[in-house]
């Protein structure tokens, strides 16, 4: 890292998921505000689109569902046309669970649906990704390329009422240490930063049930959006050359009870 | 690390307190803080290593010589950060530790074992009780863990035990002031090149045990330079972690993924 400045993203080109609000679109801004060219995502393209105008010519924008493989690669494929390379990706899209439910009272839709977003769109998302950062040019580090998933607390331990959600997050940690260990001698790293939870606008939560959630942790609130994008710059930068296979959980000490 | 990156996240007006600040990895952060603008106290065992670095660093720095074992001396160090500070302590990076005597269990000197043991826990400890009644609200800890606090290490049951211990003590603190907004949180660092893991592997020479070294996945097996760490303590010890507390970062080129 000799010589790249922490705030310095600008030999990055990014691709966001999930990045039309909430912490990927503080991440697409974290990242492009430090020099890095960003492809903003997101299955709601107005979204993306008002993210990506807001960061201005560094960022383009495009409507991407990321349990559609093809719709993945031909984003990938922008991204390299506009830009000639990829070099990180903020595999953020997911899907919550709306209305708690016990495992055995999750029907086979309710079951798809998050595990279809949550983890075959991490797999779609890091397939095609893998083949274009395989294409990145090796830097005097070593490394070629840097994958960030959003992963959830619900990575690391068992959250009430979402087995789904619970099942995908800890299966994004394993294809996240799958990736480091298949793709280290490439140069390529891949991390999963595990949030608490994050208090946003979209997420509507009445005044009690914010405070409740705010109790779990040990700090005793919710994260604000900008506070996860942190990690995730740190993990994109080559400061973190030497990072990869790791889960680090930004959760106000909700893992650590 | 440059100056030019430390320089861009910003510590200036911030105050703190390095323990083992004459060690490889204490002397590498303490350079990058000062660097970015701190004023901070070098708290080691007295020796030209510790006096040279505080001659090096400038006015923003001083040397205080403490042995971690006395709680006195603890104490003192502690206080004198503060006033160094200006009456104020932001962070402290609890780093000072050995790695103890290096052979198989079956030769271990107990007595040797409990010494390891107390500077590695019982001097961190120290340092934690002291510096938790003094420093501000929002302040931030930072212990020096290893890889070695989750996973075993053979020839090296003083450095894994007492480093899983450190893991332990991290989280009871994080969780005992977290609602305060002071974060404590553990660096896991893979081995360093450096001194350190020349004296273990002159020490398994010795002991001849012959334990090939694991390679690191990533560039084909080598071990981290400092400023690969450095990078990671600065990110702990900023602004940017505000909402990480009480967990642990893991920077070891892949090696436990």
């Amino acid at each position: 890292m000799t010589g790249v400045d922490w705030a310095n993203l600008s030999n990055e080109v990014v691709i966001v998921t999930g990045a039309g609000a909430g912490i990927g679109a503080h991440c697409a801004t974290a990242l492009a505000r430090r020099g890095a060219r960003v492809m903003v995502t997101d299955i709601n393209g107005d979204a993306a689109k008002t993210v990506a105008e807001a960061i201005g010519p560094a960022a383009r924008y495009r409507a991407l569902d990321v349990s559609d493989p093809a719709a993945v690669s031909a984003t990938v494929d922008e991204t390299l046309n506009t830009w000639g390379k990829l070099t990180v990706a903020v595999n953020n899209a997911g899907v919550g669970v709306p209305t708690p439910r016990r495992l055995h009272e999750i029907d086979d839709n309710e079951w798809r649906r998050v595990l279809d977003v949550n983890l075959d769109g991490a797999f779609h998302c890091a397939r095609a990704e893998l083949k274009a950062m395989l294409q990145a040019p090796l830097r005097p580090d070593g490394t070629r390329a840097s994958i960030v998933m959003m992963g959830s607390v619900g990575s690391l331990v068992g959250l009430p009422g979402a087995s789904n959600y619970v099942t995908a997050k800890h299966g994004l940690l394993g294809m996240t240490k799958a990736i480091a260990v298949d793709y280290a001698a490439d140069g390529i790293r891949a991390n999963l930063v595990a949030p608490g939870y994050v208090d946003t606008a979209i997420s509507q939560r009445s005044a009690d049930v914010k405070s409740a959630l705010a109790a779990k942790h040990p700090v005793n609130r919710l994260a604000d959006a900008s506070e996860i994008s942190g990690a995730v710059c740190f993990l994109a930068s080559p400061e973190s050359a030497f990072v990869t296979g790791s889960h680090f959980a930004v959760d106000g000490g909700y893992t650590a009870q | 690390m440059t100056g030019s990156t430390a320089a861009n996240r910003s510590f200036a007006s911030s105050a703190g307190l390095i323990t083992g600040a004459a060690g490889h990895l204490g002397s590498a952060v303490a350079r990058a803080l000062v660097d970015a603008g701190a004023r901070v106290t070098l708290a080691d065992l007295p020796s030209d290593a510790l006096d040279a670095l505080a001659g090096e660093l400038g006015s923003r720095a001083q040397a205080v010589s403490v042995d971690i074992l006395d709680e006195e001396q603890v104490a003192r160090a502690v206080r004198a950060a503060y006033e160094f500070g200006g009456d104020r302590l932001d962070f402290v990076f609890n780093n000072a530790g050995t790695e103890g005597p290096i052979g198989p269990i079956s030769d271990l000197d107990l007595e040797a074992f409990g010494q390891a043991l107390a500077v590695n826990v019982t001097g961190a400890a120290a340092v934690l009780k002291h510096a938790l009644r003094i420093v501000g609200d929002g302040a931030r800890i930072v212990q020096t863990g290893s890889t070695a606090s989750i996973a075993g290490a053979p020839d090296m049951a003083p450095y894994v035990a007492s480093k899983h211990a450190l893991l332990g003590l991290t989280r009871v603190a994080s969780r005992e002031v977290a609602a305060r907004g002071i974060r404590v949180t553990a660096l896991l660092p893979g081995p360093i090149e450096g001194p350190m893991m020349q004296r273990i592997t002159a020490g398994r020479s010795a002991a001849q045990t012959a334990v090939a070294d694991q390679p690191t996945v990533l560039d084909g097996g080598r071990r981290a330079r400092v400023d690969e760490i450095v990078s990671a303590a600065l990110f702990l010890l900023g602004e940017e972690s505000s909402f990480v507390a009480g967990t642990e970062l893991v920077v070891d080129g892949g090696r436990n993924a």
